[in-house]
């Protein structure tokens, strides 16, 4: 029974993954591959992009999973209705998640346009100066942070809405006899029933925004002055243009290291969680 | 036991019938060319066309990337999976890299007996020989032109800027600013993008060049820093910005002046709106040498081609007389077979200023760091022109990122 899986991931996931960790250790070019040791990793601390790719990668994910928890759990909590002007609500929240990353990136491209952008075209309309977005390293990261939020927050949405309507009636009753006002029963009931919901909410965009590429490649190509690139990006310019596999393998490799640190930290802190509330 | 052999017997028979006749079927080649803009793809079409009829034993399969990041994803793709092309229409940066990594074969035998081969302009067959072997033949020379509103300087009772400094005077004097913010640039330069060889129009029209004779970049030098330092005065009032990725605002009717590829052109200079609005010349030097950037696309063949027999047989078509005359018609690109040049100087008197800027055209630099380069350079000019960097210290942080990834 388990057999298909065991060979679908043994190919697919294990194999590419050993490989990889192989090839950072080697200066691999597409043609050839000659032992280099830990040259690789040597080379990425020293690597200034590298680092700058890092530290934007790290902010990135940080506002981006911090602004999709919260205002993901707030918008479920709010639209936690069944009226059916609240239904068409959730609706039109899902439907930038259901769009490709790169028809929105093309969408924001022509609203943040310095020039002919919708967007500077309302601002010099109602008199308010207009900025670079894009173009203005100070900004640019924080429009592609914007732009992932508002694309993923009906995801977040839903699924903290399916958490919240699993949670039985009869807790939030009980309290109300008890006395409880919302706080409390948020406090005391919502959160801890959802604590895994919360948990999955945070692997899951966190994983995708240490992942996040197509957005840089389409709408910065990691500019200006490196302000946007992104490890992903990073791994993408030094293997496929620049034919540092090997190197890239290496950065490929630090970046599996992150997302499996932050899941196992995650999972011991909900794992704690629970093991508080079972007290 | 003779059934079994009988039997045997037949498969074996059959097997060798089938290689035999996938043999004798037509040769199947795969192409594909730098560039995906629909005019470009369109003449392609058309020349494949004329040559599948006229070699009825070949069959090309044609396809093509954008320039930059894209081609390149997609030929190393082909090249990891295996598939890697028989025919490969690519631009200099490519040279070096895809040589030694044995994608490119060298074709010198080929070269030696096409009959052509004295017609081709000099300047054009070396941007495709590398350690004096001739890998590729280029089809397309692509210089970066100045591109003027003729109304406009009129209207303003100014020249053609031939200089810097008139340059600058030009573009303050054209610039429409509302509140502070300019809203129609006397001269645009992009901020970003793919390869932001805008600069290296500058570098080269100050006597800058950016490797030395023993093919080491060298990204420092004075000429390098006055035209960093130029363009930092000069940009923050006359510019829009903009990706070079994306159109020039020159070509939306944004701007008064720009640099530009001569293909990207095309489509304003067909457009009748701007009839006898647009002009072309070399772009504006401060030695009064004329210089600019010239890139050029070739025709390679794959080291992996099974059949380059055939594959040089459709280089040399698309390199007869005919057949490169008609490009030129199609798409305004400069001939680059010498005995066409007047030829082409007749079809648009404009063609002759596209002709001057092939002459003095210098691309980019040969080697296999030439894709570390233009990433540098990039970011070279972004930390000087919008970062507000030292030039002179930001060249030198350049050339030592370079020898960096050299050294790797």
């Amino acid at each position: 029974m388990l057999m298909p899986f065991l060979v679908f991931f043994v190919l697919f996931v294990l194999y590419p993954v050993v490989m990889n960790l192989f090839y950072s250790f080697t200066n691999y070019n597409l043609a050839s591959a000659k032992w280099v040791g830990l040259r690789n990793y040597q080379r990425l601390l020293k690597d200034v992009v590298f680092r700058k790719a890092f530290l934007n990668t790290c902010i990135y994910a940080l506002v981006s999973v911090t602004f999709l928890t919260a205002l993901g759990f707030i918008t479920a909590a709010v639209l936690n209705r069944g009226s059916r002007s609240v239904r068409w609500l959730r609706m039109l929240l899902i439907f930038p998640y259901a769009t490709s990353m790169a028809a929105v990136s093309m969408i924001f491209l022509m609203i943040l346009d310095p020039t002919s952008g919708y967007l500077n075209k309302v601002l010099r309309l109602i008199g308010i100066p207009t900025r670079l977005w894009l173009f203005d390293p100070d900004l640019a990261l924080g429009c592609l942070i914007f732009i992932n939020v508002w694309k993923n927050i009906g995801y977040c949405m839903l699924i903290y809405l399916a958490g919240l309507q699993a949670i039985p009636d009869e807790l939030y009753e009980a309290a109300t006899t008890d006395g409880a006002g919302e706080g409390r029963k948020l406090i005391s009931i919502t959160l801890p029933m959802i604590r895994p919901i919360m948990y999955f909410v945070f692997v899951t965009t966190t994983v995708e925004s240490f992942k996040t590429f197509e957005q840089v490649q389409i709408m910065t190509n990691g500019d200006p002055l490196n302000a946007t690139t992104t490890i992903v990006h990073q791994i993408y310019q030094r293997g496929f243009t620049e034919f540092k596999m090997g190197y890239a393998a290496a950065m490929a490799v630090v970046l599996l290291l992150i997302i499996l640190v932050i899941t196992l930290l995650s999972g011991k802190i909900n794992a704690s969680g629970k093991e508080a509330d079972a007290k | 036991m003779k059934k079994r052999i009988a039997l045997f017997l037949i498969f074996a028979l059959s097997l060798g019938l089938a290689g035999a006749s996938a043999e004798s079927g037509p040769v199947e080649l795969d192409f594909i060319r730098i560039g995906s803009d629909t005019a470009e793809r369109e003449y392609w079409q058309w020349l494949i066309e004329g040559f599948e009829a006229s070699h009825p034993g070949i069959i090309i399969n044609y396809d093509d990337a954008a320039i930059g990041a894209d081609m390149d994803t997609k030929l190393n793709t082909l090249f990891a999976g295996g598939a890697f092309p028989d025919l490969i229409g690519h631009g200099i940066l490519s040279v070096a890299q895809r040589v030694e990594l044995g994608q490119y074969a060298p074709i010198d035998e080929y070269f030696e007996n096409w009959e052509g081969k004295d017609d081709l302009l000099p300047s054009i067959l070396a941007n495709g020989t590398y350690k004096g072997h001739v890998y590729g033949l280029g089809y397309s020379a692509t210089p970066y032109v100045f591109a003027y509103r003729i109304d406009l300087l009129e209207e303003a009772g100014l020249s053609v800027p031939t200089t810097w400094d008139e340059l600058a005077e030009a573009a303050r004097a054209l610039t429409v600013t509302e509140n502070g913010e300019v809203t129609f640039s006397g001269f645009c330069f992009p901020m970003t993008g793919g390869n932001l060889v805008e600069l290296d129009v500058f570098v080269f029209g100050n006597g800058g060049r950016y490797m030395d004779d023993e093919s080491m970049p060298t990204l420092e030098g004075s000429e390098k820093a006055e035209a960093l330092e130029f363009l930092k005065e000069l940009l923050p009032s006359v510019n829009l910005p903009y990706s070079n990725s994306e159109t020039n605002p020159f070509v939306k009717g944004q701007a008064a002046m720009t640099l530009i590829n001569n293909v990207a052109l095309t489509s304003m200079l067909n457009d009748p709106e701007y009839e006898g609005k647009i002009g072309i010349a070399v772009p504006p030097t401060k030695t009064g040498e004329p210089a600019t950037f010239c890139g050029c696309n070739m025709l390679f063949i794959g080291g992996t081609c099974k059949h380059p027999d055939e594959a040089f047989e459709f280089i040399s078509y698309a390199l007869t007389a005919e057949n490169t005359l008609k490009r030129a018609e199609m798409l305004s690109i400069p001939v680059t077979l010498g005995s066409l040049r007047n030829a082409f100087v007749e079809m648009d008197p404009w063609n002759r200023v596209r002709l001057d800027c092939v002459a003095c055209g210098i691309g980019m630099p040969r080697a296999t760091w030439s894709t570390a380069f233009q990433t540098i350079r990039n970011n070279l000019v972004q930390n000087v022109l919008f970062g507000g960097a030292d030039a002179a210290s930001a060249l030198a942080q350049a050339q030592e990122d370079l020898l960096f990834e050299i050294g790797e």
